[in-house]
């Protein structure tokens, strides 16, 4: 029995395939498909009645191709291959809810779009002239002469829900058996259709319309007419029929005038129709007494749009009508239960993958654009920017089967379109929400990286709760008066705005105020279009991995000194071959150019970490509230790929701090004569071969006093006689350092700047601080291009060199004997410009015996371990030189005091020194520690 | 090759390291070398290439044998005297000498040799355990004992060579490190 199944579930996966490179018209090919098809659904056991059922509308899809009777090829092929695909599924997997439920749905589906792609359908022309009564929001009731049957559609009210729902489980060969008669039987097939438009939902309505182009007149009809069905059919609220009015209205605007742009009307309309479909939700999940009654109040005015001869039949409640599955009850809204569905057993990873990508690359965007509008709440081109991207990212998970997230996008959109549609200003609470909107899609999408890889598809903790915040932001609180600063902005704006609630008391007066609103955005729209026609064009780009990309980065490296070493060549440099010299030359050109090329490859643009950060900003400004523009220069700067996340955290915790400590808060801004909001600078730029970032903050600035008293208090310093400011600043990255007064959930628990500190060492790096009290504080991190080149001075001990990194060194300098000093006897001392530093001797520690023991022989070289500046004294500075760092292998271990090694111009191997690691080193084993000046 | 490892399975089954000389199978194609007048085997699987002696960067704060590190096309590569390592006397270099570089238990490393000699197919049937001399020699660092061509080879147990590094690593170093700051109170 299950081996059976499982032999027809590989037999219809053959056909799934073979759909995949049917051409429209490959007549043979597709009698083939279709005759293998029908094999199966002879083979196929009668209780599995719900899969038999799919198949053969299946095959009533692959006769209608056949016959020619389709519009769009691809359309139903698409929704064939999904049928079928689902109705393997079934068979192989247990038979559960879960699979009855997608079977019906891909049955529904199939179903519905065989029947709108039909080329001959009836509604096709139903009467393109009955709908052009005009094109104003008056054509509504213009119908309403030529329809009275009002009785019938109540009467179809009255088709018990629980029925329908049996009818559903009814043996298939009922089924089938219609289909045969429908497409036997040209004539019958208008009423049929009607019957069929009789039972789709709204729901369908939407997906209808999503579906299909502003130009395809005969969709946009049926898409109306299935409207005009469902408010007759269905006893909804009077403010959910308003809605679908609206949408009706719309539509037919779109269907009958010559609109100046069809697209605005077209959003319009899958607005409305999205607005009473949360609407029918809400209801449904409250119900409301009232509600039939006040249904049944409205109907009259209702049923004025049903086109008079269809109507009768399609209510009049006989098998057909029923029979489909009661998508008006069961499927309105897909609900999401506690777990995620898993991810389709089909799902192709690869698919998935491009989508995880491509979606993360729209929210980026959206959160930039959310950012923006944040400042400029008229910036339309941002909205459109937020809402296409949910729009995409909806679609294409619906596409996937990730209902979880087309779900979660698509309440986001409804929010979004309200945004776009200027009923709310995204500002304030707005503004939160619409953010939040933004991460629980990341996490969503995080989640569903994480379910590629084996893990089940997780529901992030507060998924319900904010799609029901999105349902109804302003039920729970959410408005645009949390920023008192555009609270005046905004105000105008509410005020014309109205809420959905509203709309039912005035319809007429809003329907015509929407449409003088769609004429004014008219503008705003049609930028939109055209954005949507130039897709933004992108670098075509290739994905390496990072261990190939170092792998030729290694090898350019090598060419570098293999050719260096050709050039050095005795033969070449002794000038007598010229013409062999100019050839070594020119190839050593083109190695050099070929070096700069493999660097660049690993660099990226600072832009993404930029967009992270005027995140954090806009956050902490809003947790501690203040008033924060957040400025951001050089985002085009480039710098090492594997740098970019070494420096999130640092970046994150300095404007933290920046905003949190450095800014002011608006009063006291205000009182002491500055702007209410501050600002927060975030800068990058190239600076003598490295990058340069530049955090600055118009905000109180350090203050030495607090800083000195507070180390005191610490013990970290006895008093602040002759320390510089910048010695004073340095105190505030020693850990556990904090001055703020209080403890906030952003920043002052002193776990910062030594978080920062640490980061910037990582990355070779430097900081520096200015302050001026008053006007502000600006950090500086120096960092290099990357990680992989170190910027190194050549320095020679006894026979040995070794590279100390250049980040590291000071200075250098020759002592003369006056300034060297000793302490116990022991411990060397050095006196630098009145500084005493400790001077450790590099061929001490590192035994070399043929080095000059003398220092006023040798060079001290200054060095910093990030605490305090040390001499090392070695023999000679032999130059400066650039060079890839390189693990010394695993055999030898970590060796102390030297971080790796690198491959010197003439093929040896240089050891490059850590210079942290030596002055512990130093301090271990010279007994000196107790002699350091502190 | 299946018959020669059966052989062995039965016929070395040394009473010390037992266990882990019955589950390897001895014979095989070994690459020979001499350290003095002693010819080791290497097993040539293990082995990546052999190249001439070349410039060798020492490195600082490591045991006495690591002689330090080399370029070994753009790959930084640490080098094993095996002399030092098994406690013989250090020699100069000759033309002769080479490093072989071998990659075993993920490490790649150069071991410096006095000269490499020939590939050699050992038969297990010629292959017998190390003998035990008791403390004064050490042969934990030896897998068996060849017999060809009228001569006698130490296959080497290169792994180990390799591994036992880091235990002793850690003890130089320390050595050292009290050596150097015994070295610093007494100069200073």
């Amino acid at each position: 029995m299950q081996q059976q199944r499982i032999e027809v579930a590989k037999k219809l996966e053959k056909v799934h395939s073979n759909l995949f490179i049917l051409k429209k018209d490959d007549k043979e090919f597709l009698i083939q498909v279709g005759a293998a098809l029908e094999k199966i659904v002879k083979e196929m056991k009668s209780d599995d009645a719900e899969l038999t059922r799919v198949l053969h509308l299946c095959l009533e899809g692959l006769k209608a191709i056949y016959e020619k009777q389709i519009v769009e090829f691809d359309v139903v092929v698409n929704s064939i291959k999904n049928a079928i695909d689902v109705t393997r599924h079934a068979l192989i997997s247990d038979n559960n809810a879960e699979i009855e439920l997608s079977t019906k749905k891909a049955w529904q589906d199939l179903w519905d779009t065989l029947y709108l792609n039909k080329s001959d359908h009836p509604m096709n022309m139903d009467s393109a002239e009955q709908t052009v009564s005009g094109p104003e929001p008056g054509i509504a009731e213009t119908p309403e002469a030529s329809s009275p049957e009002e009785p019938v559609s109540v009467q179809s009210q009255e088709i018990p829900m629980e029925r329908a729902t049996t009818l559903l489980e009814q043996p298939p060969s009922d089924e089938s058996d219609s289909f045969e008669s429908v497409n036997s039987n040209g004539a019958a097939e208008e009423e049929f259709d009607e019957a069929e438009l009789a039972e789709l939902t709204l729901n369908d309505a939407a997906a209808t319309l999503v579906q299909i182009e502003t130009s395809d007149k005969r969709g946009l009809k049926k898409v109306s007419e299935i409207i005009k069905r469902i408010i007759k059919r269905e006893n909804y609220d009077d403010e959910i029929v308003d809605k679908m009015l609206d949408a009706i209205s719309t539509l037919n605007e779109l269907i009958n005038g010559q609109p100046e742009n069809p697209n605005i009307l077209y959003g319009e309309a899958s607005r409305h129709i999205e607005t009473a479909l949360e609407l029918i939700e809400s209801k449904e999940l409250s119900p409301n007494e009232n509600t039939n009654e006040s249904a049944i109040d409205k109907k009259p005015e209702i049923k004025q749009s049903t086109p008079p001869p269809i109507t009768p039949k399609a209510s009049t409640g006989e098998s057909q009508v029923t029979l489909a599955p009661p998508k008006a009850t069961g499927t309105v809204v897909p609900v999401i239960t506690s777990v995620f569905e898993p991810l389709p057993a089909d799902a192709d990873s690869s698919l998935i993958g491009e989508f995880i990508t491509e979606s993360r690359e729209y929210i980026e965007n959206s959160e930039a654009a959310l950012l923006a509008m944040e400042t400029n709440p008229d910036d339309d081109e941002s909205v459109n920017i937020v809402f296409r991207a949910f729009h995409t990212i909806k679609g294409t998970s619906a596409f996937l089967g990730l209902a979880g997230i087309s779900e979660f996008a698509h309440r986001a959109e409804s929010f979004y379109s309200r945004i776009r549609d200027g009923e709310i200003k995204c500002i304030g609470g707005y503004a939160d929400l619409s953010l939040q909107a933004v991460d629980m899609v990341k996490e969503l999408i995080d989640n569903v990286e994480r379910a590629l890889s084996g893990a089940p598809l997780l529901k992030p903790a507060n998924y319900d709760q904010l799609i029901t915040i999105l349902e109804s932001p302003e039920q729970h609180g959410i408005s645009n008066e949390s920023n008192a600063q555009l609270d005046e902005l905004a105000s105008t704006e509410t005020s014309s705005s109205s809420s959905t609630q509203d709309d039912a008391a005035s319809r007429t007066l809003d329907l015509s105020a929407q449409t003088t609103n769609l004429r004014s955005q008219s503008n705003q729209q049609t930028q939109q279009s055209q954005q949507s026609l130039s897709k933004p064009t992108t670098e075509s780009s290739v994905r390496v991995s990072t261990g190939r990309l170092d792998q030729l980065i290694d090898m350019v490296g090598e060419l570098v000194i293999a050719q260096s070493m050709v050039a050095q060549d005795n033969i070449v440099s002794r000038n007598e071959h010229h013409e062999l010299l100019k050839k070594v030359m020119h190839a050593s050109k083109i190695v050099r150019e070929l070096q700069d090329l493999t660097m660049l490859m690993r660099m990226v643009p600072l832009k993404p970490t930029f967009q992270k950060m005027a995140r954090v900003v806009r956050d902490v400004a809003r947790k501690s509230k203040k008033h924060v523009d957040f400025v951001s220069e050089g985002e085009d700067v480039e710098i090492d790929r594997n740098m970019v996340d070494l420096m999130n955290d640092p970046l994150v915790h300095m404007l933290r701090n920046s905003v949190d400590h450095g800014i002011e808060a608006p009063a006291d801004r205000e009182s002491i004569g500055k702007n209410r909001k501050g600002t927060v600078k975030l800068n990058a730029y190239h600076s003598g071969g490295s990058v340069v970032l530049e955090i600055n903050d118009d905000g109180h600035g350090l203050d030495r006093e607090r800083i000195v008293e507070k180390a005191i208090t610490r013990g970290l310093i006895d008093s602040d006689n002759n320390m510089t400011d910048n010695d004073v600043y340095s105190l505030i990255f020693e850990p556990g350092f904090s001055t703020a007064k209080k403890v906030t959930d952003v920043s002052g628990r002193g776990v910062g700047l030594d978080v920062v500190k640490k980061g910037v060492e990582r990355l070779r790096g430097r900081i520096e601080i200015n302050s001026r009290p008053g006007e502000g504080t600006t950090f500086l991190l120096r960092l290099p291009l990357t990680l992989a080149i170190t910027d190194g001075m050549l320095v020679k001990v006894g026979g040995q060199r070794y590279i100390v990194p250049t980040i590291n060194i000071y200075m250098s300098f020759r002592p003369v004997l006056n300034n060297l000093s000793t302490i116990a006897g022991k411990g060397e001392m050095v006196m630098l410009r009145d500084t005493l530093m400790p001077l450790f001797r590099l061929h001490r520690l590192f035994n070399i015996d043929d080095a000059i023991e003398d220092p006023t022989q040798g060079l001290l070289v200054v060095v910093d371990d990030g605490e305090r500046q040390c001499a090392l004294l070695v023999d000679e500075l032999l130059g400066q030189q650039q060079v890839v760092a390189k693990s010394l292998g695993s055999g030898i271990g970590k060796v102390q005091g030297i971080s790796g090694g690198a491959i010197l111009g003439d093929g040896r191997v240089g050891l490059i020194l850590d210079t942290t690691e030596i002055l512990t080193l130093a301090r271990q084993s010279s007994d000196s520690v107790s002699l350091q000046n502190s | 090759m299946s018959a020669n490892a059966e052989k062995k399975m039965t016929s070395a089954n040394p009473p010390e390291s037992g266990k882990k000389k019955a589950v390897k199978q001895l014979g095989g194609k070994y690459l020979t070398f001499f350290l003095a007048n002693e010819e080791y085997g290497l097993e040539i699987l293990k082995v990546v290439e052999i190249i001439g002696m070349m410039d060798v960067t020492p490195v600082p704060r490591t045991p006495r044998y690591i002689q330090g590190v080399i370029n070994l096309r753009g790959k930084v590569i640490p080098v094993m005297d095996l002399r030092l390592k098994f406690g013989m006397h250090h020699v100069e270099q000759t033309d002769e000498t080479v490093i072989i570089v071998v990659h075993a238990q993920g490490i790649e490393m150069g071991i410096i040799v006095d000269k490499v000699s020939e590939v050699l197919d050992i038969n297990s049937e010629s292959i017998e355990d190390s003998p035990a001399f008791g403390t004064e020699v050490n042969t934990e660092y030896i897998l068996g004992i060849g017999k060809a061509e009228g001569n006698v080879k130490l296959l080497l147990d290169i792994d180990r060579v390799l591994s036992s590094q880091d235990i002793i690593d850690m003890q130089t170093a320390k050595a050292k490190d009290d050596a150097l700051s015994d070295d610093d109170d007494s100069t200073e």
